[in-house]
């Protein structure tokens, strides 16, 4: 049903079929909730008395935002996003019926190569995401260590 | 100039009563300590100054504006109050360094950077911090904390303090000295300040006023000498002195005015209260004890003895009634002797039974039955 819904532009919204918009779109869309819970927990575990010492000395909804929250959640709010790029890199069975020629991705085009039966190019193509994944993962891990953690470190 | 009025503040979450129609005036300069148990309003209170919590009815006044309003609809935002705070846990940021921590408040204000960066050196200097002021909060003992959330307090040099039991946190010896300190500074800055604790030393030691509170209300608002000579019910009398004062419920016989007894002991007090039953309250120095019967009236046993450094904590019963006494270092008491006590009637506080505040001697009447 869904892949013919945005075949035809509806209303304001154009055409998505065949598009790599709809891709980043359904992406998104499949791998948000994650995302915005470690979001959301990272923020919450900012101490509320921390943004109340910032509202206090008169700074404004914006400043404490920028100046004390986004410091402070940022490691979070970064591992969301990575758990998310690191979801997508090996997504296949979301977006493979969405794939047209010109939309490719290299879980979609190492399936093809498989289905031909050119094990060599899928086998290559596989390892480049595996890697990718890999380093991913790591800049993961070195995010969510934060910041403090590795000033600490640097010190000792 | 920063006097603040509290009128009529009541604070619910559900069906619990925080704050119940507190009014409470604070004179400029004022070292207002609000004291009492857990959970007894004195937080909500601070907050509701602080404008962190909204408070359901009443009014506050700082200075000469309105800054909360139930009637008028007014609620003015912590920021717009010019008031600093310390937190229970110093609420340092923990990712900016000490200088950035302290000129936060300033950036606010928009300081012109020379004027902000030599008010930083004064107040880094003042708390004794300027050879830290690279160091992140982390990297800080917790004394040093305390100092770096003092001098965020000081560097916006607000005429109003609020102070959230900043030194719970510390150990008893550095508590001590950060007492000094916290007065030195606030004296200094000439602010109104309003501290909250639940540490009666420190609000004994510290205040020039004490406001004593329990489930929401009022109980006290008294200098600290007064508090602790004259508590104004059973509840403060209670709360405040270490070791504890002795509250003995007694009733009065008919023919002896000035006499009260319960089926062990019989005090006589000195003057005749209106009514038959009473709580007397006597701190343990008003209780003196000897080994001759040259003071005393009545023979107790001495159940206990706990030296204390310059004092002797003595526990003494006369059959089901238990009494505390505070003698010198240098008294000889043993546990098992028979000793003779006499209270000393001037000290002693007389309470109600029924209503459990305190009844005032009508010294006219007194001179007149004499």
């Amino acid at each position: 049903m869904y892949l013919t819904l945005f075949a035809e532009p509806v209303g304001p919204i154009p055409a998505l079929y065949g598009t790599f918009t709809l891709l980043v779109l359904i992406s998104v869309v499949s791998r948000l909730p994650y995302s915005v819970k470690t979001g959301v927990t990272a923020i919450t575990q900012i101490g509320q008395e921390l943004e109340e010492a910032a509202e206090l000395s008169g700074a404004s909804w914006a400043m404490r935002f920028r100046r004390i929250i986004m410091p402070l959640a940022s490691s979070g709010v970064l591992s969301g996003m990575m758990v998310s790029f690191v979801g997508v890199m090996r997504e296949l069975s979301l977006i493979i019926l969405l794939i047209t020629p010109s939309t490719r991705v290299l879980m979609t085009v190492g399936f093809g190569y498989a289905e031909e039966g050119l094990a060599q190019l899928s086998n290559a193509l596989i390892l480049i995401v595996a890697v990718l994944t890999i380093i991913g993962e790591l800049i993961l891990m070195w995010i969510g260590k934060g910041k403090m953690a590795r000033l600490r470190e640097k010190q000792s | 100039m920063s006097k603040i009025y509290v009128q009529n503040l009541t604070k619910k979450y559900g069906p619990v009563t925080a704050l119940d129609n507190v009014s409470l005036a604070i004179d400029t300069g004022e070292f207002l300590v609000l004291l009492g148990p857990s959970g007894c309003g004195k937080t909500t209170l601070l907050r509701c100054l602080a404008g962190l919590e909204v408070p359901d009815e009443g009014k506050i006044v700082m200075g000469d504006s309105i800054v909360f309003s139930s009637k008028e609809n007014i609620m003015v935002p912590p920021g717009k109050r010019n008031l600093g705070m310390v937190f229970q846990s110093y609420a340092l940021w923990p990712h900016m360094n000490v200088r950035d921590n302290v000129k936060f408040g300033l950036e606010v204000l928009k300081t012109p950077k020379p004027v902000a960066e030599k008010r930083l050196d004064e107040v880094l200097n003042d708390v004794g911090l300027n050879h830290l002021d690279q160091r992140y909060p982390a990297e800080l003992s917790g004394g040093q904390q305390q100092r770096v959330a003092l001098a965020r307090l000081l560097a916006t040099q607000p005429p109003i303090f609020l102070m959230d039991e900043p030194l719970s946190n510390l150990d008893a010896r550095l508590r001590m000295d950060m007492r000094v300190e916290l007065k030195r500074f606030q004296s200094a800055a000439k602010a109104t300040t309003v501290y909250v604790t639940h540490d009666q030393t420190e609000a004994m030691t510290m205040s020039t006023r004490v406001v004593v509170m329990k489930d929401g209300a009022i109980q006290q608002v008294s200098p600290p000498d007064q508090l602790y000579r004259q508590p104004a019910n059973t509840f403060v009398a209670d709360f405040v002195g270490m070791p504890r004062i002795n509250l003995v419920e007694l009733t009065s016989e008919k023919s002896q005015g000035n006499i009260f007894t319960n089926e062990d002991i019989q005090v006589d007090i000195g003057w005749a209260p209106d009514c038959s039953n009473i709580v007397i309250g006597a701190r343990p120095e008003d209780i003196l004890i000897s080994h001759d019967n040259n003071l005393g009236t009545q023979q107790y046993e001495i159940t206990a003895v706990l030296p204390n450094g310059p004092e002797i904590i003595v526990q003494l019963n006369r059959g089901r009634t238990n009494l505390i006494t505070r003698v010198p270092y240098n008294s000889t008491f043993f546990e098992g002797q028979k000793v003779w006590a006499h209270f000393n009637k001037s000290a002693l506080n007389i309470y109600s039974a029924a209503s459990r505040s305190l009844i005032y001697q009508d010294t006219a009447k007194h001179t007149a039955a004499l």
